[in-house]
């Protein structure tokens, strides 16, 4: 394997973040409980989705910087693949606000922004299917992709911050932003995050050599 | 409920080893052909 220790590091923090994760003692704040072990899980899925779209959209400039078909590849399974932690970050959410909320979905800034900004990147991938010149493909998938991006951040980030009325933990004045989180919790919640992210970006870069292999080398 | 919290953990740790091990195979897997092209190319 190439480079291998940052990838068994990344395998490692993960296995110690689902096990210690259930195990540890945690803070029993009101309308979470227990459920904010949660924690370990959802919101490392929105980190790693916030950083393969960042690298996605990245390559989408670089590669209307010079069109070079390589940075259209990566720009592709970035997106493809924060789009994948995307849809299991908001599973995660809805199994958490079914045992914190009583009900699977509910009316809320942070998860209306989130589930539109998945709809916003399943669109890309529309795009990209609907054009047959590979060329005009990735030029016009590029263009989309720093719009989705942008789109993205203000979904996610900017409105749920600025709505009122907000349940979302950690957002309108509710328990548990990151910085309520007890010395126990963060042992365990940063070795999480930096753990998925080093497997998010792993299952990127497999995804891109695999399309490579495919698209490049013709096998 | 002991009990039941290990099993739970056991299954998720297992699960989780399954994916590591296909993940490893996947990346030598792309390694060794990455190599051969590299020596066809040469």
């Amino acid at each position: 394997m190439k480079n291998m220790w940052w990838k068994i590091a990344g395998l490692v923090l993960v296995l110690y973040s689902l096990i210690a994760g259930l195990l540890i003692r945690v803070p029993d704040l009101p309308v979470i409980h227990e459920s904010i072990r949660n924690i370990f899980y959802h919101v490392c899925m929105w980190f790693n989705l916030l950083i393969l779209l960042s690298i996605s959209c990245i390559n989408a400039v670089r590669y209307l910087a010079g069109f070079n078909e390589k940075f259209d590849l990566r720009s592709v399974e970035a997106a493809s693949t924060g789009v994948f932690f995307g849809l299991l970050g908001l599973v995660t959410g809805s199994i958490w606000a079914r045992f914190s909320w009583g009900v699977f979905w509910t009316n809320d800034p942070q998860l209306n922004g989130a589930s539109a900004s998945m709809l916003i990147y399943g669109a890309y991938f529309v795009l990209r299917k609907s054009v047959n010149d590979e060329e005009k493909r990735a030029r016009i998938s590029a263009v989309y992709n720093i719009f989705a991006y942008v789109m993205m951040i203000i979904f996610l980030l900017i409105l749920p911050k600025l709505a009122q009325g907000s349940v979302h933990p950690g957002k309108g004045g509710n328990p548990m932003a990151l910085t309520d989180l007890d010395a126990t919790m963060r042992l365990v919640f940063y070795p999480a995050v930096v753990g998925w992210i080093f497997v998010g970006i792993w299952i990127y870069q497999i995804k891109l050599r695999i399309r490579i292999a495919k698209e490049i080398n013709g096998l | 409920m002991e009990n039941k919290l290990f099993v739970v953990i056991t299954v998720i740790a297992v699960i989780f080893l399954g994916i590591s091990i296909l993940l490893i195979s996947l990346d030598c897997k792309l390694t060794r052909i990455e190599k051969e092209q590299n020596k066809k190319s040469e």
